[in-house]
């Protein structure tokens, strides 16, 4: 991180599911990224905005965390299932944006959660894309979790045999129906929030306490 | 012991080769030559003690990244120490306890912590300090912050920001507002993250005060307006008021300095009971110095700072170029003996060829032709 004070603020915003909702957001705070941000073809990652000394990056969600953490970008826009996964100790949390909403669940076959009791687990083994949230969230109820990690089609390890649960999250449940399994067990709500990088925030406190303000206004806004 | 394997160091551990090892040995040695200037005296303490007189007092705070290990000799657990400030409180508090009020000493040595976190992945760092005992006034305070302030300038750091904060206000606060141990961690984990939205979800005194003191950070002018217009319990006043005397003073003597004011922050405060600070800079990930009061006995406190190679090193300025003289080894000693004294690092050529070549390949900027140093030509390659 040599980047000068003078540089631009630099946002990172993840891809897909929550992009479709922080470009609208940015919006109503007066951030218009440049047209190639909303070209699904285009292939670059860095992007001007209408706000001068303002720019953007496009990352995948996992990334937008470390982007921030490492002072890569100054602030971002990350779900709260991977600020609980890696735990930074240099971020900020100062604003829950309310959108992204969904929950973090363990879930398994329909047919294992009619004769299963939660409460006599000592080992699990768990398919998931959050082993250390995992660990942490049965550690805390007494059981060992051995935690296959797998990047993505979760749902399919309990079918193939992987494994009998997965950690994953879970907006309607269709996904889960669509695949024979059941939500037994919610771990965390979860939401995306604005993160800030802490030491940007005391070498640049104006530029971003304003900026975060003018989230929250936003934010205040639009629940009332 | 050329194989792979053999040259892997342990993870968060490295060797720290020229020029930086000479850049960390300089840096070192200029900070401690300010202190010293201001009268503050070298101590050395060991790198190992025992885990339970390490761990005790200040240094429960660094429990968690202690290296221990099994002494052959006692049978008993030692502790490799992750922070040098503890043991100068356990010195000023038994061996020094005598000595003279104010009591100042200074210190450079390395630590070594248990757990790399991510984002400071160096396990052995050297720590640079100075300690004011037995001064409980805001004169000590501002005394380490100007030392603090005249380091950084020796080191080259043209711009960083001081973040002061006030490590023992929360507590004030939540002790006032009874709150209960669960809804404690709650608030203490929502302040570490600066989560405002959480703070403000919660109802009651307690977590409205703070919800307004988190959201009070920021540039001291505006900071100081917002911090001021919250309505503090008693405890919590007075120690709000210690920060804006310290604060005042230091504005007055040094009102070029970047200032912010932080009422909530605890990271890196284990111990501090007192105003706290932190030093930043760009180019630096994390604070590259900080400091604060502390408690050393019951009837005792002190006032100190702490800088940190590791990220020290990443903004400090390096030292000024050195003049590199080739000596032929037929020369006199003595003609050599006298451009050191000069300040002339004078290297003596083994080899034997006494050209630009050589000279050159020895990083040397001149060569001693007839008793005088010469500049090497520009390299034509």
């Amino acid at each position: 991180m040599n980047r000068d004070r003078s540089d631009d603020i630099v946002l990172a915003v993840p891809r897909g599911r929550i992009a479709r909702e922080v470009v609208p957001l940015l919006a109503d705070i007066g951030i218009e990224p440049e047209p190639a941000f909303r070209d699904p073809d285009s292939r670059r990652l860095s992007f001007r905005t209408s706000v001068d000394g303002l720019s953007l990056i496009r990352v995948r969600s996992f990334d937008a965390a470390t982007f921030v953490a490492f002072g890569g970008a100054d602030l971002g826009v990350v779900g709260y299932d991977v600020l609980l996964e890696f735990d930074y100790d240099d971020l900020y949390l100062p604003l829950d944006l309310g959108i992204g909403r969904c929950r973090l669940a363990v879930a398994e076959p329909a047919a294992v959660a009619s004769s299963d009791d939660p409460r006599r687990w000592s080992h699990v083994r768990i398919a998931t894309k959050y082993p250390a949230t995992t660990r942490r969230h049965f550690a805390a109820r007494g059981v060992q979790a051995e935690c296959v990690k797998l990047n993505g089609s979760l749902e399919l390890a309990p079918q193939l045999g992987l494994c009998r649960r997965i950690v994953d999250l879970v907006d309607t449940g269709s996904t889960l129906r669509a695949n024979g399994l059941v939500e037994v067990e919610k771990i965390a709500d979860i939401s995306s929030r604005l993160v800030v990088n802490r030491t940007a925030m005391k070498l640049r406190p104006r530029h971003l306490n304003a900026l975060v303000d003018r989230f929250r206004e936003v934010i205040d806004g639009a629940s009332d | 012991m050329t194989s792979n394997d053999q040259v892997l160091l342990p993870a968060g551990l490295a060797d720290l080769l020229p020029p930086d090892a000479e850049r960390e040995e300089a840096a070192s040695r200029a900070v401690v030559d300010v202190f010293r200037s201001h009268g503050y005296e070298s101590v050395r303490p060991p790198l190992l003690e025992f885990e339970d007189s390490l761990t005790a007092g200040l240094g429960a705070a660094g429990a968690g990244s202690t290296f221990r290990l099994m002494d052959p000799h006692s049978q008993r657990m030692l502790g490799v120490r992750a922070d040098i400030t503890p043991q100068i409180a356990r010195i000023a508090s038994t061996r020094l306890a005598a000595a003279v009020r104010p009591l100042r000493l200074c210190y450079a040595g390395d630590v070594l912590r248990v757990n790399a976190s991510a984002n400071r992945g160096e396990r052995q760092v050297r720590q640079i300090g100075a300690e004011l005992i037995g001064c409980p006034g805001a004169d000590a305070d501002v005394e380490i912050l100007l030392l603090t302030i005249e380091a950084l300038g020796t080191l080259g750091i043209e711009y960083f920001t001081i973040d002061l904060t006030c490590p023992n206000l929360v507590p004030a606060v939540m002790e006032s507002s009874a709150l209960g141990p669960e809804l404690q961690t709650e608030l203490e984990d929502a302040l570490r993250r600066k989560n405002v939205s959480a703070l403000r979800s919660l109802s009651g005194d307690g977590p409205r005060i703070l919800a307004e003191l988190a959201a009070a950070a920021g540039p001291v002018e505006e900071a100081e307006t917002r911090l001021r217009s919250i309505d503090l319990p008693d405890r919590a006043a007075a120690v709000r008021e210690r920060t804006f005397d310290v604060l005042g003073r230091l504005r007055s003597f040094v009102p070029e300095i970047a200032l912010t004011l932080d009422p909530v922050e605890n990271r890196g405060f284990g111990y501090y009971a007192g105003v706290g600070f932190a030093v930043f800079a760009p180019g630096a990930r994390r604070e590259i110095a900080f400091g604060g009061r502390y408690r050393i006995s019951p009837d005792e406190t002190a006032f100190g700072v702490s800088f940190f190679t590791d990220s020290l090193l990443r903004v400090a300025a390096g030292p000024a170029p050195a003049r590199r003289v080739l000596v032929s080894r037929t020369e006199d000693p003595a003609v050599a003996a006298a451009l050191r004294r000069d300040g002339w690092i004078a290297i003596v050529d083994l080899l034997g060829s006494g050209d630009s070549e050589t000279a050159r390949r020895a990083r040397c900027t001149h060569v001693l032709r007839d008793g005088t140093p010469v500049p090497l030509a520009p390299d034509p390659g």
